[in-house]
């Protein structure tokens, strides 16, 4: 099961379009608005306590870093679970009685 | 400790973060469909590293821009004025009039492939008129044409490192090469009758990282891809907008005319291999086609053929 490469979402009222690219062995997150806003690019990094945070690349939007993040990571779980549900669904189903 | 964004981050993620800071910024835009010249938007090229053995992508903006010119406004007047997106590939060290080209320096210092997985040109059809008859005006059918059985290809380009006064930054520029078009591209680029180079593996690698001699750079400059070799479609006009080349039928529209897939096409400068073309395949050249042979490229060990590099 893959991840989406490419997914739009909700920010702030504004669709967003967001491209998943592996950089380096990092996944990034590419996230075009749709207004003149730059583009954004996020990362998960580490702190020195050993906890996950968003962050942006370069520095300096951190605060749109953890929302978009926050928001990305929903939509993963979320097509995550629903590709889950296909897929128990498919494995339950019986065979279909082709002469009946 | 070191801080990013804020956040307290050992040294070694610190590293790790500024490290993928710089290959962002090479990366972020390849995401892009279709790229509009006409917007001098930044594109992918490929340019020799410091030693000259291998290769970086980095990022240029389509349409070149020499080193006198001062300003981003004075640069996008001249953009405008001299439409540097492309170079004449038979004026790559010489002009028309013998002078030395704009080129020249470029051609021997600064080349660099640009990367493709197709391009759009657009064919005029003249409009009819009431009572049938040809109009001067045109409607502009758009194709994409592509390489078979290539997801991507090269095209020879030529670039320079730029300082821009306002950011105080380089940004590179870049003018791809343009040749005489095939028997294809004559019908769908129909204006101008002009076709982008599109370079073999060995070609494009001799033209990045090896020496050759004037003559030879002006010849693989030249390179026409035959007409069996590309694939081509039409495409909804909305490709500037949409940035995506989304097919599209015009029944309206004449089909190409597709008989050069029944003989060989004669091209004065294909330097494409014969067994690409089923109909040369065991055949001779027709006469008046010579053709320098392609050199097989030594790759260095650890390093793939470029076809590979994006595996």
């Amino acid at each position: 099961m893959n991840d989406p490469k490419a997914f739009d979402i909700e920010l702030n009222g504004l669709v967003a379009h967001v491209t998943d690219h592996t950089i380096k062995s990092a996944k990034v997150f590419h996230i075009v608005y749709p207004n003149s806003k730059p583009a954004l690019n996020i990362t998960v990094a580490e702190n020195s306590d050993g906890v996950k945070f968003w962050t942006s690349v370069p520095e300096g939007r951190q605060e749109e870093a953890e929302f978009a993040g926050k928001v990305i990571a929903a939509y993963i779980r979320g097509y995550r679970r629903n590709q889950l549900c296909v897929t128990i669904t498919d494995k339950k189903s019986p065979a279909p009685n082709l002469f009946g | 400790m070191c801080y990013y964004n804020g956040q307290k981050v050992t040294r070694a993620e610190f590293i790790r973060l500024k490290g993928l800071e710089k290959a962002i910024r090479n990366y972020n835009f390849l995401n892009v469909g279709v790229h509009n010249g006409f917007n001098y938007a930044p594109c992918a090229i490929l340019i020799p590293s410091e030693d000259g053995k291998d290769f970086e992508i980095v990022q240029a903006e389509w349409g070149y821009v020499p080193g006198f010119v001062k300003t981003r406004a004075e640069a996008n007047i001249f953009r405008a004025k001299y439409t540097t997106l492309n170079f004449k590939s038979e004026n790559l060290f010489l002009k028309e009039d013998g002078k030395k080209s704009m080129w020249s320096s470029a051609a021997k210092n600064r080349r660099c492939l640009v990367l493709s997985t197709g391009i759009v040109e657009s064919r005029h059809v003249p409009k009819i008129g009431k009572k049938g008859q040809e109009l001067k005006e045109t409607i502009k059918y758009p194709y994409y044409v592509t390489v078979k059985n290539q997801e991507y290809f090269f095209m020879p380009g030529l670039y320079n490192e730029w300082l821009d006064p306002e950011t105080s930054q380089f940004v590179n520029t870049v003018a791809i090469g343009i040749t005489e078009a095939n028997a294809l591209m004559r019908q769908v680029h129909n204006t101008k009758l002009r076709m982008p180079t599109i370079l073999t593996e060995d070609l494009a690698y001799e033209w990045l990282l090896e020496k050759p001699s004037e003559e030879r750079l002006s010849v693989i400059a030249r390179t026409q891809i035959p007409s069996r070799v590309l694939e081509f479609c039409t495409i909804d006009p909305d490709y500037r907008t949409a940035k995506e080349a989304t097919p599209r039928d015009f029944p309206e529209l004449a089909p190409i005319d597709t008989s050069y897939l029944d003989f060989a096409e004669e091209l004065q400068f294909n330097h494409w291999p014969d067994d690409l073309e089923p109909v040369m395949a065991g055949a001779e050249r027709p006469s008046g086609t010579v053709v320098e042979s392609t050199v097989r490229t030594y790759y260095p060990p650890g390093m793939n053929p470029q076809g590979d590099l994006f595996n």
